[in-house]
């Protein structure tokens, strides 16, 4: 969906009475509200109207209801885990012969690139979501890796 | 298109003038060098470029496939394209991204050469059994900033000694299979019209949309085949697509499903 449709679908909502519309996809939903307290479960992406906020990454099928696949937090080590959002091929470097994006005891920010999975030859750039030191690379280069795949060890700050 | 067409210069006017209405294409950035379109369309992306956008070039001094692999790209022969996405899609539902892009050069090449193009799974494009075009498709960023950039490389007007010795045996163009010299301000045009529409065809429906027409144009279906997934070489009859594009194989009377991984050789 094109974000002038979704325009075009807020712009529906605003000159009806509808309080709310629902509009699915087949990979997921988005919902156009009134209210900023929905009564109605819902794990797809939320535009509250009049102060639309659009965001472009649709629920994933697998963990539309578990937090975050890509990073969760080990409470009992006190290790943040990085894991593989996807099944591919996991690169450290963005190239055969390039320095790899993190290595141990190196530090990562929020937005960093730490590695590359490869599926049906897209290479999709992992970005860290925290800060830290990254403890331990857990896979390694060239390896294929599963869905939720644990892929670095990362101590907090 | 056909041979008959004149051979319009190529050119950020003309490639512009002969697009069709759609949105791939604006802002058109072309450039008669360039390192890498690809690696162009990514700073782009970052920087916030909108869907569409399209970075094209006469020749790259770097040209890249997959893996960093060098792709040959002369002036005056090929399309070395890149069009920024911003698929509101996951990352694995964007993986079948190449997919589109490699059905629509398929169907672009195999039509205005009049010869039968295929796919071979996932992204790369055959003609005659050898490499015409490839597909180089990336991903970052994250939430209401990812992108993807679709890279095409096509070797059009090459003719076969204009490729490197060890490239000849695997490398191809439409000119040396179709035997003219073909417009490539026509082919920028046919590719994204098609690449677009194809693409929202994806968005709107899913893979279904278009895994019939990828069925149709596969080089590998039907075949014994040998992958390489990283971690093994497996060989097998190529049985089928799933759902989201992954190749089925059958070995024995087993099968398994691959979403990743080379095809290394067709048999």
């Amino acid at each position: 969906m094109r974000v002038e449709e979704i325009k075009k679908l807020i712009k529906l909502v605003e000159e009806s009475q509808i309080g709310e519309l629902e509009v699915r996809r087949w990979w997921g939903t988005i919902r156009i509200s009134r209210n900023s307290h929905s009564t109605a479960p819902f794990h797809g992406q939320v535009i509250q109207v009049p102060q639309p906020a659009v965001a472009p990454e649709a629920s994933s099928h697998a963990a539309a209801n578990a937090p975050s696949a890509k990073e969760a937090k080990d409470v009992e080590t006190g290790l943040h885990v990085i894991r593989s959002p996807m099944v591919g091929t996991f690169y450290r470097a963005p190239a055969p012969d390039a320095d790899p994006y993190v290595e141990a005891g190196r530090r990562v920010e929020p937005g960093q690139t730490v590695c590359i999975i490869e599926a049906m030859k897209l290479m999709n750039e992992i970005e860290s979501e925290i800060s830290g030191t990254i403890a331990k690379v857990l896979v390694e280069n060239g390896q294929p890796v599963e869905y939720g795949q644990p892929l670095f060890h990362v101590r907090l700050d | 298109m056909n041979a008959g067409s004149p051979l319009l210069p190529f050119t950020q006017e003309t490639v512009s003038a002969a697009l069709s209405a759609g949105a791939f294409g604006r802002p058109l950035h072309f450039h008669s060098l360039v390192d890498s379109t690809n690696s162009r369309a990514v700073e782009l992306a970052r920087a916030g470029a909108p869907e569409g956008t399209v970075v094209l070039a006469d020749a790259q001094s770097a040209g890249r496939g997959r893996s960093d692999r060098r792709w040959e790209s002369p002036p005056g022969m090929g399309i070395y394209l890149s069009v920024v996405l911003r698929p509101p899609l996951d990352a694995e539902r964007a993986t079948f991204l190449t997919s589109v892009a490699a059905l629509s050069a398929t169907a672009v090449a195999g039509e205005t050469a009049s010869v039968q193009a295929e796919i071979k799974w996932p992204n790369d494009v055959l003609a005659g059994g050898r490499k015409v075009a490839g597909i180089l498709a990336e991903r970052g960023g994250s939430g209401a900033t990812t992108w993807v950039v679709a890279g095409f490389g096509v070797n059009l007007n090459h003719r076969r000694d204009d490729f490197p010795a060890a490239l000849a045996a695997k490398a191809t163009s439409l000119r040396a299979e179709g035997g003219a010299i073909y417009c490539r301000v026509r082919f920028v045009a046919l590719l994204l019209e098609r690449f677009e529409s194809d693409y929202r065809a994806f968005l709107e429906v899913g893979p279904a949309a278009l895994l019939e027409r990828i069925r149709e144009r596969s080089a590998v279906l039907g075949h014994r085949i040998e992958i390489h997934d990283g971690a093994r070489r497996v060989q097998g009859i190529a049985l089928g697509l799933d759902e989201s594009g992954g190749l089925i194989l059958g070995k024995g009377k087993g099968r398994e499903t691959f979403h990743q991984g080379s095809i290394v050789r067709i048999w």
